[in-house]
């Protein structure tokens, strides 16, 4: 079987295959279907030609920023007089996010070979999976794949068959979000309290322990293999331009079937909502969060940079029907971040939502920015109050300022990541929140219960 | 002699040293194994980290608040934490919070007068498909809705 309900008709899954096959997260299971073939080929090769191929084969890092994984390999330097590291980010916190817990939940072999490929690529020995504190099935079925990995010779003093030692282990985080920003991943890892650091100096440079390190998403490194098994050719050809190989996105939300569906990258957000089977009981979509909450809102509305340069206006495509790849997401004014796409149907307050995600900001900053801090529980405080109908006209326009005031003001990302999803909420739908104060308070009914899910996503057994 | 810690506890955070460049770095491992048979993350615990990883005890202290899921007050058997971020809120979570407290007569933060469940929120647990989630126990349970709340929460002793 190469394709299965959540993917395009026709298109031959390859990252999420194994999570539709009886015991697809074991050894066994996993070489028989042509796994560990990857490191036997990056193995016979010079670890230059593995960087440089991997650089080929346009590779964005699945984690947020979509940085080409090659590229960040190629900075690590030759020589250093501290061990380099290997360290996978798993922390999977992004709210929308939840693709990297079914890779290590049910195919985690995969990411393990993408790990030892990338290892040997920069010359490290060490291989650290954090994983978030909250994630069980994960970390159990992940440490047993190493402990198997060990047995099976793929871990330890020889790789292969071939003398270069690798060591993996699993580190588990205790619940912060803002772990997931690499350098507070680093100071968790060291066992500190999750607070990023200034870059420069760059992980690749100072990394974990002070030596060079590589932070990968897990998704990121569970492709690498099918660049060495299926070739260049193969894996452009799975993406679009700039955007190499297939994707997985999280779909939640307002839609018939949420899951994880594996695509080409570049794939069109309105033929992803189809594969949903639409927004649910048959209504309207409202919006589109298309990345994790982290990204600003996408509306069904022309967008004019989507369009060829002399399109006329009637010929502009929709904002939710962006190609999803990391550079036309960004075209349409959002970004494509950890593929967490979240859907809203014309029910949805858009200042009840937002007050939500600003509750989560506030609740996870790490504090040691004063804008950080104290935009985001400001702005949270604010939110809920224009919500309840005790704000006014003026109270809009502060939440607009504060929050573009916290732009580009900050250590980490983190601020950043909730006024710029602010910002769009707050122009897209300014009409919206200006009637929450002409309406004294909220229109909208509750959010209601869902119901059932495909029980086929739960963490089985337990 | 450590306080509160037991032979196999300490045995077990000393075999994740060799893992690491620096003893520090086991702390939160050893932190989880501490919260495993302790129950929370008490005064005296901190003491025997501190003594165990030679680290200064405010260090422990530090970290050991810094991440929601260690307990620095006693807390009851099970601790259910319910997602109150935006997918699960999209599918209703709001209203298994709400049940959750009528069911259980605590409010969120609280605990059982019998010390066996501790109500918490939590943010996005990666579930956002399965939504509305809780984890409890090192599992989640999908897919709620009230009944299935009710049954998993009658059958936590
Ligand atoms: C606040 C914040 C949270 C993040 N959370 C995650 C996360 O949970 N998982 C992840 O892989 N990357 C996360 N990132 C991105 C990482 O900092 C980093 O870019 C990524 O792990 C690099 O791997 P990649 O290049 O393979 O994507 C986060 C970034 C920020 C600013
Ligand atoms: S932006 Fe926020 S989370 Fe990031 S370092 Fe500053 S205070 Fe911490
Ligand atoms: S929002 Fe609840 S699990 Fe992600």
């Amino acid at each position: 079987m190469s394709g299965h309900a959540y993917a395009p008709e026709g298109f031959e899954t390859t990252l999420s295959k194994r999570w539709f096959v009886k015991d697809g997260f074991r050894y066994d299971t996993y070489v028989a279907d042509g796994g560990y073939e990857g490191l036997r080929a990056a193995l016979k090769l010079e670890p230059a030609e593995v960087i440089e191929t991997v650089k080929k084969a346009n590779l964005r890092g699945r984690g947020g920023a979509g940085f080409p994984a090659g590229v960040k390999w190629s900075f690590v330097p030759k020589e250093s007089a501290k061990p380099k590291y290997i360290v996978v980010n798993g922390d999977e916190s992004e709210p929308g996010t939840y693709k990297d817990r079914y890779v290590l939940a049910r195919d985690p072999h995969m990411a393990i070979e993408g790990a030892i490929i990338a290892a040997y690529a920069i010359g490290a020995h060490q291989i650290y999976f954090y994983l978030r504190g909250e994630f069980g099935l994960p970390y159990r079925r992940l440490v047993a794949a190493i402990e198997e990995a060990y047995q099976k010779g793929i871990l330890g003093q020889t790789v292969l068959g071939k003398s270069y030692r690798v060591d993996a282990c699993v580190h588990r985080g205790a619940g912060a979000y803002i772990c997931g920003e690499e350098t507070a991943l680093l100071e968790s890892l060291e066992g500190k309290i999750g607070r990023p650091r200034l870059k420069p100096p760059f992980p690749a440079v100072v990394g974990a322990f002070g030596g060079p390190t590589v932070v990968n998403n897990v998704e990121t490194l569970s492709c690498v293999p099918l660049i060495f098994t299926r070739g260049l050719d193969w894996f452009l050809k799975q993406g679009s331009e700039k955007n190499g190989g297939p994707k997985l996105i999280c779909v939640s939300g307002h839609v018939a079937r949420p899951g994880v569906y594996e695509v080409p990258n570049g794939y069109p957000c309105n033929k992803l909502l189809e594969l949903c089977g639409g927004v649910w009981q048959g209504r309207q979509l409202k919006a589109v969060i298309p990345g994790g909450s982290s990204t600003p809102v996408l509306v069904p509305r022309p967008c004019k940079a989507l369009a060829p340069p002399d399109a006329p206006e009637s010929a502009w495509p929709l904002e939710t029907e962006v190609p999803l790849d990391f550079d036309c997401v960004g075209r349409a004014g959002s970004m494509f971040g950890s593929a967490g796409m979240m859907v809203l149907d014309d029910r949805t307050c858009m200042v009840r939502t937002l007050a939500i995600l600003a509750n989560f900001y506030a609740h996870e900053s790490c504090g040691q920015c004063t804008p950080c801090r104290e935009g985001t529980g400001w702005n949270a405080k604010m939110l809920w109050r224009l919500e309840r109908g005790e704000a006014t006209e003026t109270d809009i326009q502060t939440i607009d300022s504060a929050s573009a005031h916290m732009l580009g003001m900050t250590i980490c990302p983190l601020a950043d990541a909730f006024a710029m999803p602010a910002q769009s909420y707050l122009s897209k739908f300014a009409d919206e929140f200006r009637e929450h104060v002409t309406r004294k308070g909220c229109w909208f009914p509750p959010f209601e219960l869902a119901p059932h899910g495909d029980p086929f996503w739960e963490d089985t057994p337990r | 002699m450590p306080r509160v810690l037991s032979r196999e506890t300490c045995q077990a955070i000393e075999q994740l040293f060799p893992r690491y460049p620096t003893r520090l770095a086991a702390l939160i491992p050893a932190l989880h194994l501490s919260q495993a048979q302790v129950g929370h993350i008490s005064n005296d615990v901190e003491l025997d980290l501190a003594e165990l990883l030679d680290v200064p005890p405010s260090r422990v202290h530090e970290v050991a608040t810094f991440y929601t899921m260690f307990h620095t007050e006693p807390a009851g058997r099970h601790t259910v934490r319910i997602c109150r971020n935006l997918s699960c809120q999209l599918r209703g979570a709001e209203q298994i919070m709400k049940r959750a407290k009528e069911l259980l007569g605590i409010d969120f933060g609280e605990t059982t007068a019998d010390g066996r469940i501790t109500l918490e929120h939590e943010e996005c647990l990666a579930a956002c498909g399965t939504g509305p989630a809780l984890w409890c126990d090192d599992n989640l349970v999908e897919n709620l809705d009230e009944k299935k709340l009710e049954t998993f929460l009658g059958g936590l002793k």
